[in-house]
């Protein structure tokens, strides 16, 4: 393997794209969407997060066709031979502006958490400094360093939600989804409307993750990805059932952080008590997850866009505008929530699904195709100034196998 | 005034990072864009640290978003 090898051209595998994607969905809107949906939909909530999973799959149905037409090009670039070197410049500097702003809220939204459950006099400007230190390390070393650390974190998340899940089972109350859908269908409906904004349309991030998965897993792919859209819908109507049957409709919608509420209330003969603090470790490592898949995202799409070598130099100046624009993003906690919840998931579906859904029209009618590579131009390892020296010197005599230069 | 002077500081010796290591590996354009971003970044950062008027993304989003997601938000509020 060369010194180089991953710093641009990384690949992943298959499973590891559809952990990446698992964690996406899972970072920042565990925590947050079930008691937005619950608000909603009251005790049918989970019927929501049922409903919202065919959305999701035909979503990324969207993605993999594109992908198919483009297999080895990110959305960037892909944009620019359908529409057009400037318009798909033009359209990528929207999904650069998307991806700013997205990652400013997931950073906003730890900073929030940690200032009101767990770090409650520190500044929140520390809070999003030193966290975004550990996702610009992270961005640095690249898409396959991101994608082992989701594996290792997906096991912790699971486990973790295995044992709050157990934990909880003596709490649980059947008659807190009483009585079921006692306005019709209407009400679990409603209640998909932030589920599409959050998350489902911001799996846009995805197409720039897709032309990395390695070659010979692309056949895998599209079951991977199906298996965690099950996944992501089966988690989500758990954790919702859950927080329902524990905690009971009103309180679900009244709390910030829902399953942080609810793993508060676990408490086993006094032994196996304060065990929230491990849903707080794993949702720092989901949102860690997600954010550091969006700098990532948005670091490449620039790159891409302006035709540079190399994403990692954008990193640090891009960490200059996020974190700023993470403290001024949001006036408090019930802004964010009116935002997440109303405006995000319009401003999120026309990114994550009318702009590609149209890029794919447009190819498809024009019968595009195109499996060239777009990846960045190899990274060479420089020669160091003796080798250079010598290769001058070769060059004057001549090398063995050579005839000497004539003067 | 602390904070400002600790911003600007870090933002020059960022800069200069950038430019020896781009410099040094020949990569020009990448340079030039990597310091015009970080130059938004810090004048952005400088100037909600000196609580200057600035624009809030999220309240242009809302604007312009508004006569689509409000209607929907009525219709989901509706009977609530």
């Amino acid at each position: 393997m060369s010194k180089f090898a991953g710093i641009n051209n990384a690949e992943i595998s298959s499973g590891q794209a559809a952990k990446i994607l698992i964690m996406f969905a899972q970072g920042s809107a565990a925590l947050i969407l079930p008691s937005a949906v619950t608000a909603i939909a009251k005790q049918d909530g989970w019927l929501s997060m049922l409903i919202a999973g065919p959305f999701n799959y035909f979503i990324l149905l969207v993605y993999l066709a594109l992908a198919d037409r483009f297999p080895n090009m990110s959305l960037a670039q892909y944009a620019e031979k359908i529409v057009g070197k400037w318009a798909g410049k033009a359209l990528t500097f929207i999904y650069i502006l998307f991806f700013l702003l997205l990652s400013a809220l997931v950073l906003r939204n730890i900073s929030d958490f940690m200032s009101l459950s767990v770090l409650p006099l520190t500044p929140e400007w520390f809070i999003d400094s030193t966290f975004m230190l550990v996702v610009i390390y992270g961005v640095f070393l690249g898409i396959e360093t991101i994608a082992r650390t989701g594996e290792i974190l997906f096991g912790w998340g699971m486990l973790v939600i295995v044992i709050i899940i157990f934990s909880l089972f003596n709490q649980f109350s059947f008659q807190n989804f009483e009585p079921v859908l006692y306005e019709g269908v209407l009400r679990p409906l409603k209640g998909v409307y932030p589920i599409l904004g959050f998350p489902i349309g911001e799996f846009v991030f995805i197409t720039a993750i897709l032309p990395l998965v390695r070659k010979q897993d692309r056949k895998k792919l599209r079951k991977s990805l199906k298996t965690s859209v099950l996944l992501i819908t089966f988690l989500s109507v758990l954790i919702t059932v859950f927080l329902v049957g524990v905690m009971g409709v009103d309180e679900t919608s009244r709390s910030p952080f829902a399953v942080y509420d609810m793993a508060k209330n676990i408490n086993i003969e006094e032994i196996l008590v304060r065990v929230e603090i491990l849903v707080a470790m794993v949702w720092i490592g989901t949102v860690f997850m997600k954010l550091a898949l969006c700098v990532y995202v948005l670091a490449v799409l620039t790159a891409q866009m302006l035709n540079l070598s190399t994403y990692r130099t954008l990193i640090v100046p891009y960490a200059f505008i996020i974190v700023p624009l993470s403290l001024i993003a949001y006036r408090n906690v019930a802004h964010s929530r009116v935002f997440a919840m109303g405006v995000w998931t319009v401003y999120s579906l026309f990114h994550g699904f009318l702009l590609p859904f149209l890029l794919l029209m447009i190819a498809m009618i024009r019968k595009q195709r195109d499996s060239s590579d777009g990846g960045f131009p190899e990274i060479k390892p420089q020669k160091s100034q003796d080798a250079q020296q010598t290769d001058m010197t070769n060059e004057k005599i001549g090398t063995p196998d050579q005839e000497p230069a004539k003067a | 005034m602390l904070g400002p002077i600790i911003l600007v500081l870090f933002a020059i010796a960022t800069g200069i990072v950038i430019w020896r290591h781009n410099g040094g590996v020949g990569r020009f354009r990448e340079r030039g864009w990597s310091l015009f971003i970080l130059v938004i970044g810090a004048l952005y950062s400088l100037a909600i640290l000196l609580n200057m008027p600035i624009p809030n993304p999220t309240d242009w989003i809302s604007a312009v978003l508004a006569p689509i997601y409000k209607p929907i938000l009525a219709w989901i509020e509706e009977g609530m």
